[in-house]
């Protein structure tokens, strides 16, 4: 019985009815090795409507980029592995999709961009290249070369860069321009969804507003749903219209962006990352953080995970795993909520 | 692109007068001059100091340094003290030979080593890399010398499938390359691996992925050409080092190369011999050197923009 | 569950490299020869079948040059034997035999009369003739090794159609031995080669001043010219100017010669069927040793390490043969305030020593025990005169070293200085152990053989451990001892307290100069039975050569300095 096989996952079926563009139920992912198993993924739900941005909120750690990945199967072979979960990408079963199927996908369907663009692009090879290595894996058969020049010229101009650059090298572009360059090689097919991993935390300020900016814009010309991967609650407020809150590998809390931002009613976690954030009009000495850390990955605490840095912790939060509340779009995973429905 | 070419051309003269510099301080060193190895014993004192007048060997060393270097300028590499023979006519028949030698150890090493490398990299902890690693880690153990002898006792006493002596065939060449190729490829192997693991887990790869490449286009386009840049320094320097230094290889399979030239020269204290092989070998070693860094300005853009400039 | 997977990896690529291996050992398959050119056969039970007339042999080293004069190493010695002939020939036993010409000694030993044979040609057709032979001799009195030969003639001069004449300032017993090596050259075909046009006279020349301002005389300059001392061209080409039984066909001197039999040679009769020679110069000792099993070369001298394997091979003829080469230790007995000043010391020294055990385990066996410096089987003018002398006594060794001072022995402020060649570092370790069960103790010195016998002159050590070849006569020797080569000689003998040493010279003189055998081997003994006392050069043992060859080969061995392949026949 080989590694993989201990953990197949059969949850599910392979395609589904529905409109929308992506359902995640239940997703478990562990990273297993000799030595420790890490729960980084500990049974998340999500939808995402076509042409809908969500942000995924949460500290380092969370699960956010794990999620991603694990929609596009990127995760490591050797020792990630989904127990249980189904997702669903226009009703199809990626968890179950043939290796094959996942291939066509990327870069095509569903297309990822990733935190730090001076690694991101391949440094021998001109960045025209790299972008016409995207068109070319996912092109109709009927494409003609020039066709595909043709397009790659015309994504760089959709990003701002002039084409006569495609013959330059990743390495003779600034930060930002990298960054642009990435984003024009995730869109030039246009997917139907794009996962942006905190693509903006390794730019500087001016250059991140330039990118969000080109990337609404984007995003609103092609339709594109897109998952917005940040730690950033101000991008979140820009640019996404449903957030999603997570701690310790659960989406703790959940909702549209008026939900989070303007209901009141917050899990203690989200009121603590909004009170981290400094405020420009009050004088503060000292800035507000979380106390504590999230829990280790390897071994959870019983309860609710959030539990031991929550000022309003009870012994029962401490003890049973809290049910979600809900209320239209809001969800929220606290005994604090529970207990008030009672 | 050529002034980069002619200034590492005009480097030779330094590197070249340095070894010769370097070298004929070490010899001046050594104990015993020329006549008393070359003639042997049972000779007046008077005797050995007239022959090594007129070897020119009792001269001040920087007059003889100069003067190595006037002739030299010339293309004269002088005459060996111990058979009178001119140095070059020497050195001409051995060069060849140990570009041959050296030329096809490492080809087999990169040959082998190079794929087995990306090999054990791309299928890490599975059977495919712990054997590989495993003998490898045996072979690049290996002493040369054992590992010909070995080969020798085996496949041409033994089993007949090849002479002892070289005979002027192509198959002459296959021990001895094995012999130096094969610890060499070894060591080839577990350098492109770690060097391929380091470029398998950088950030462009996951690009690549995400966009949908087939593995193999990841492994062979975006990650074997990274990796390979260390790896050809690597190779074009173990040039140089195995230009020289296969002594006992050759000796053993009766490869007359530049090394055993240069002992021999060393026990007989034969000053004109050992210089005129540093010469070829600081030679050799500079000029591979060189092209070995232009190759890799021409495979890495980085690079390659700080020589246009 | 991974670590047993790793070990298990481990293992069996482990087994995968050593079973490629393992085949060594254990079965004795037939060691088929592999593609010989000559298509040599080893079984000498098929019969009929073609006689070979072609020989492959190795030389341990290049030689330095074919010019018989040019070098006195010991491969260029042997090449040499093989295209040149002298005025004399020396059997392997040492029986004088004439060569280019027959000769007659006058009655006071001061004259000797030289007729050149009938049909002695050079090797391009000329006739040797007294101007060459003269030439000859007189060039080799210029050369730097051959000079001592010639040290004793007044006069060398043609004295007839076919005649030259050596006259010697004193009787030399030594001369035929030394003639042997006096290799008779064609000057014509010398100067050819040489790209010398016209023959050299003195008024070509004037004195001169070199840079150090030191003047080289007109006649100096003529000399070097018209005999080709510094020769450019001759000696490291295929030249035909010698009358030996062979002929140079082609010359790579770092890899290979190859020999042809003279057609014309004037003793063709006496020889052998070999018609062509490959000489192979191969430096590694097991490299040599594959080729014998592999069928390339046909005859090789075993490394000792594996010389019981190929004598229980059977699959060729060996012989382990006792030679000249003697190891030996030489002592330091003129450093100021140093034990082994004291002859006593020395005599204990020797006692200490169990050579038998020495050769045992430090030589393979391959050695017989040496009671003189000179093996008295193979070197005129040697006996057994110290036949049994000094046999190891440990407690004769203590009583000496007591009486002359050292009862609780001493500790030796110099190392023992030892060349890193063959089994010279183990030999001197067994004797650093025998010495230091007598309470003598010493540390060893390892060198390079070039290093060690360069140091070896300045007396920066106590005891130094060499091997030296004398060949044919017990004169010989002299020139490693006699004062006249004082400075670069290691023994030092003229250094002895009370000019003692000049008793040395005196033998060495008047044994060469003796008139008869009678009594010059009375001189010798005398040397010998001198030397035996002084112990400043320990003779230790003689080395035995083995030798295998292949089974058809009838090659006769007797001559333990030289191979003499003119006489070897194929069956």
């Amino acid at each position: 019985m080989s590694k993989k096989d201990l953990y197949k996952n059969t949850d599910g079926e392979k395609f589904i009815e529905t409109d929308k563009l992506l359902i995640i139920k239940n997703l478990e992912v562990i990273y297993k090795t000799d030595k420790t198993t890490v729960h980084a993924v500990n049974g998340i739900d999500l939808e995402l409507g076509k042409g809908e941005t969500i942000g995924l909120v949460g500290e380092t750690g969370a699960g956010k980029t794990t999620t991603a990945l694990s929609i596009l199967r990127l995760l490591p072979e050797v020792t990630a592995h989904t127990p249980h979960g189904e997702i669903y990408f226009n009703g199809e079963n990626l968890i179950q999709a043939p290796e094959e199927r996942m291939r066509d996908i990327r870069g095509d369907k569903i297309s990822m961009i990733f935190q730090d663009p001076m690694t991101a692009l391949n440094p021998v090879y001109t960045v025209g290249e790299q972008i016409y290595e995207a068109l070319e894996l996912h092109a109709p058969e009927h494409k003609t070369k020039e066709e595909l020049n043709a397009r790659v010229d015309e994504v760089l101009k959709m990003v701002g860069i002039t084409p006569e650059r495609k013959n330059e090298y990743p390495h003779q572009f600034s930060g930002g321009m990298k960054q642009r360059v990435v984003i024009a090689m995730a869109l030039a097919c246009e997917p139907e969804l794009l996962i942006a991993d905190e693509p903006t935390t390794a730019l500087d300020v001016t250059i991140q507003a330039q990118v969000l900016i080109m990337m609404r814009e984007l995003r609103d010309r092609l339709g594109t749903a897109m998952i917005m991967i940040t730690h950033d609650l101000g991008i979140v407020a820009q640019t996404c219209d449903k957030v999603a809150v997570m701690y310790a590998g659960e989406i703790i809390e959940s909702g549209t962006a008026e939900d989070i931002y303007n209901s009141g009613k917050r899990h203690p976690y989200t009121e603590g990352l909004f009170g981290s954030i400094p405020d420009l009009t009050e004088d503060t000495d000292r800035l507000k953080p979380i106390p504590g850390l999230m829990p280790d990955p390897t071994n959870l605490p019983k309860g609710c995970y959030f539990s031991p840095r929550c000022p309003y912790a009870t012994d029962k939060c401490r003890s049973e795993h809290p049910p979600v509340h809900v209320d239209g779009d809001h969800k929220i995973a606290c005994w604090l909520f529970a207990e008030k429905e009672e | 692109m050529w002034r980069y070419v002619v200034k590492r051309l005009l480097l030779l003269i330094p590197v070249i007068l340095g070894a010769i510099l370097i070298i004929s301080f070490v010899l001046s060193l050594s104990k015993g001059s020329p006549a008393e190895i070359i003639l042997g014993p049972g000779f007046q004192q008077e005797e050995y100091d007239e022959y090594n007048r007129e070897l020119g060997f009792s001269d001040p060393f920087f007059v003889r340094y100069f003067r190595y270097v006037g002739n030299l300028v010339k293309g004269d590499f002088g005459t060996s003290y111990y058979n009178k023979t001119s140095v070059w006519s020497e050195l001409k028949a051995r060069i060849p030979i140990s570009l041959r030698t050296t030329f096809m150890a490492l080809a087999l090493a990169a040959l082998v080593g190079v794929p087995l490398g990306v090999l054990t990299a791309v299928k890490q902890y599975s059977m495919f890399d712990t054997i590989p690693t495993a003998m490898a880690m045996i072979f690049a153990a290996t002493p040369v010398f054992w590992l010909g002898m070995l080969l020798m006792f085996f496949f041409a006493v033994k089993l007949g499938w090849f002479s002892v002596l070289p005979v002027g065939k192509f198959k002459d060449l296959i021990l001895p390359t094995l012999s130096l190729g094969l610890p060499h490829a070894a060591r080839q192997m577990r350098f492109t691996r770690s060097s391929m693991l380091e470029a398998i887990r950088e950030d462009y790869i996951r690009t690549a992925r995400a966009k949908g490449c087939k593995e193999r286009t990841v492994i062979w386009h975006h990650a074997v050409k990274n990796a390979l840049l260390p790896v050809i320094t690597v190779i074009g320097n173990s040039f140089g080092a195995m230009f020289g230094g296969t002594v006992i290889i050759e000796k053993l399979f009766v490869v007359n190369g530049i090394g055993s030239l240069m002992v021999k020269g060393i026990g007989n204290r034969d000053v004109p011999i050992v210089t005129g092989c540093v010469v070829i070998i600081a030679l050799v070693y500079s000029l591979v050197t060189m092209v070995v860094d232009i190759l890799y300005a021409y495979i890495d853009p980085r690079t390659k923009a700080r020589f246009i400039k | 569950m991974k670590n047993v997977k790793r070990v298990l990896a481990l293992v069996l690529a482990l087994v995968l490299c050593f079973g490629l291996l393992a085949g060594c050992g254990g079965d004795n398959k037939e060691t088929t020869p592999a593609a010989t050119q000559q298509g040599g056969n080893t079984d000498p039970t098929q019969a009929p079948h073609e006689v070979r007339s072609d020989l492959n042999i190795a030389l341990t080293d290049a030689p330095v040059t074919n010019d018989p004069h040019g070098n006195s190493k010991d491969m260029t010695q042997q090449l040499s034997h093989w295209i040149n002939d002298g005025l004399i020939l020396v059997e392997g036993d040492g029986t004088i035999k004439p060569g280019v010409a027959n000769y007659k000694m006058s009655d006071d030993g001061l004259t000797y009369t030289f007729t050149i044979r009938d049909g002695v040609k050079f090797h391009n057709g000329d006739p040797v003739t007294p101007e060459d032979v003269v030439w000859s001799i007189e060039r080799c009195t210029d050369m730097a090794y051959y000079k001592n030969y010639t040290a004793s003639f007044t006069d060398v001069k043609k004295t007839g159609d076919k005649e030259v004449t050596i006259t010697l300032k004193s009787p030399d017993n030594a001369l035929l031995y030394n003639l042997y090596r006096i290799k008779i050259l064609s000057q014509k075909r010398v100067y050819e080669i040489e790209g010398i046009t016209a023959v050299p006279k003195i008024e070509d020349f004037a004195d001169k001043t070199d840079s150090e301002g030191k003047t080289i005389t007109a006649k100096d300059q003529w000399k070097e010219a018209y005999y080709v001392k510094k020769p450019k061209t001759f000696g490291n080409v295929a030249e035909d100017a010698g009358c030996g039984p062979f002929v140079i066909k082609s010359y790579d001197k770092d890899r290979l010669i190859e020999l042809e039999k003279f057609a014309d040679y004037y003793d063709i009769a006496n020889t052998g069927n070999i018609k062509t020679v490959k000489i192979n110069i191969i430096t590694e000792n097991s490299t040599r040793y594959n080729a014998l099993l592999n069928g390339q070369l046909d005859l090789v001298q075993v490394p000792s390490a594996n010389w019981e394997e190929i004598v229980n091979n059977g699959k060729f003829n060996t012989l382990a043969q006792e030679s000249a080469t003697i190891c030996t230790m030489i002592v330091n007995h003129y450093r100021e305030g140093s034990p082994l000043g004291n002859k006593l010391v020395r005599q204990a020294i020797r006692y200490a020593l169990n050579r038998e055990a020495i050769i045992k385990s430090a030589a393979k066996g391959m050695g017989v025990v040496a009671y003189t410096l000179y093996n008295p089987k193979y070197i005129i003018g040697s006996s057994n005169v110290n036949e049994g002398t000094y046999e190891f006594n440990q407690q004769k060794a203590k009583e000496l070293l007591a009486q002359a001072g050292y009862p609780d022995g001493f500790t030796l402020e110099q190392k023992f200085l030892v060349p890193k060649t063959g089994d010279s570092v183990a030999v001197a370790q067994v004797i650093q152990q025998m010495l230091k069960a007598v309470g003598i103790i010493v540390e060893i010195d390892q060198k390079d053989s070039s290093t060690a016998s360069t140091e070896s002159k300045n007396g920066t050590q106590d005891l130094y451990l060499t091997n030296s070849n004398y060949v044919f006569h017990m004169s010989d020797g002299s020139r490693a001892m006699h004062s006249r080569t004082i400075k670069t000689q290691v023994a030092k003998y003229a250094w002895l307290p009370n000019n003692e040493g000049a008793k040395l010279d005196e033998l060495y003189d008047s044994a060469q100069a003796a008139t008869t055998d009678a009594e010059r081997d009375r001189l010798y003994a005398e040397l010998n039975e001198w030397l035996n006392d002084q112990s400043i050069n320990i003779p230790i043992y003689y080395h035995v050569k083995g030798f295998a060859w292949d089974k058809n080969l009838d090659a006769d061995l007797t001559n333990p300095y030289y191979l003499y392949i003119q006489y070897w026949n194929w069956k």
